[in-house]
């Protein structure tokens, strides 16, 4: 029985996201296509076609169905999913995450600043960032 | 219930028709411009961060057209600066590059921080109005492109078609629908969302509230001037076809925003 997945969303869509890196190499990948959740999107059809044709390449399995309902319903008890601010996803892994394994990884960082920093202008955030934003992986993966 | 989904399709044509099917709610066309990863890394062999510096503002500069691929993920923003990195011989001379870059990051780290501040007005208006002010619809003059203002229909076209346009095509946009139009930001933000394939609420929404003036310091206006010196080539930019916009700044400023006075 698989033990563990990863849930590919539309923030995190290639083979070399650290997802891949941190969950098992037997893992499968699925993206779940929850039409309810698409509608909530306001996507228009270039951009769910433009979703598709990355998915195909990406060579993961594709299901139509219910985010919560797959995802709670997989026999995976340990479920891999990228990080995303996106609050319609962070509602289902908070219900996932009660239920199950959650493990989130996060997308490679641009720029070396904690993640607590809280900036309100661009150019305040600048300031801090730009010591690690010209430096090849932020100075921060070998 | 749970259905495995085709990857593989004889033809785009074939791919497009299974998506019409898989979502009937969803409207318009297919862009020309592709998905997936490889398409996304022979764009990014392409960049050419050096000119783009010097011509990004131009509708026809050297920009890179990377933004959907990495609002998907497809490619991280990490990697498209280590290749940029590659491209030029002192980093210094990219610089507007890697700002354009860390404008994203920036934008992601508010939508983890702040992800109530993506629908709602984060400050006043600094217009002389106040949000009960700005009309509840966006008309369909501007969603069918047919507001007589030539270059905005012709900015519109491009991205009811292809789901792209260049940066500065946006914000005039932007501009025109909250300022000129007096319409809420939030509702050009859901067309927006609708069609730019790169379109997310962090980078879009606060976007369009930087030109409202509900993320700055002031409202961001243009004029004519402005558009034929940067999309004059690719435009219809005549004064006859756009005389809305024929004004100086001075006496847009005075024109938009009549309540405001010292207004620059």
């Amino acid at each position: 029985m698989t033990q563990s997945l990863i849930w590919l969303h539309g923030d995190a869509l290639r083979r070399n996201h650290p997802v891949f890196e941190k969950a098992p190499t037997e893992c499968d990948a699925v993206y779940i296509w929850d039409n309810a959740y698409l509608q909530q999107t306001l996507y228009s059809l270039k951009r769910l076609i433009f979703l598709y044709e990355t998915l195909c390449e990406l060579e993961v399995e594709i299901v139509k169905s219910d985010m919560d309902y797959y995802l709670q319903t997989h026999p995976a008890q340990t479920i891999y999913m990228p990080s995303s601010p996106d609050p319609l996803l962070k509602k289902i892994a908070q219900r996932l995450a009660q239920e199950k394994n959650l493990v989130l990884v996060a997308e490679e960082a641009f720029v070396n600043i904690e993640l607590s920093y809280q900036c309100r202008r661009f150019f305040h955030y600048w300031s801090k960032a730009e010591k690690t934003a010209f430096k090849h992986n932020a100075d921060l993966y070998v | 219930m749970t259905t495995t989904l085709p990857s593989s399709f004889d033809s785009r044509e074939a791919l497009i028709q299974h998506v019409k099917d898989l979502a009937p709610w969803a409207i318009g066309e297919a862009s020309h411009i592709l998905g997936g990863r490889e398409k996304a890394e022979e764009q990014l062999q392409n960049i050419d961060p050096v000119s783009y510096v010097r011509s990004r503002n131009y509708g026809n500069g050297a920009v890179t057209r990377l933004s959907p691929y990495i609002r998907c993920g497809i490619l991280s923003l990490n990697e498209v600066r280590n290749h940029a990195l590659t491209k030029c011989s002192q980093s210094a001379q990219i610089t507007k590059f890697i700002q354009e870059l860390a404008w994203r990051d920036f934008w992601q780290r508010i939508y983890k921080q702040h992800p109530e501040w993506i629908w709602s007005d984060i400050e006043a208006y600094k217009t002389g109005f106040t949000t009960n002010d700005y009309a509840n619809e966006l008309p369909g003059d501007i969603e069918n492109g047919t507001t007589g203002i030539a270059c905005l229909d012709y900015f519109i076209s491009e991205l009811i078609s292809t789901g792209y346009l260049h940066n500065h095509a946006r914000m005039y946009l932007a501009s025109y629908i909250v300022h000129f139009r007096r319409i809420k930001w939030q509702m050009g933000a859901r067309w927006f969302l609708s069609h730019l394939l790169d379109s997310d609420p962090a980078s879009n929404n606060l976007s369009w509230q930087w030109v409202a003036s509900t993320f700055s310091n002031k409202p961001y206006i243009f004029n004519l001037e402005n558009v034929d010196k940067y999309f004059g080539q690719l435009t219809d930019t005549s004064s006859s076809s756009n005389e809305l916009l024929d004004a100086s700044y001075e006496e847009l400023t005075a024109r938009l925003f009549p309540n405001k006075r010292g207004f620059k």
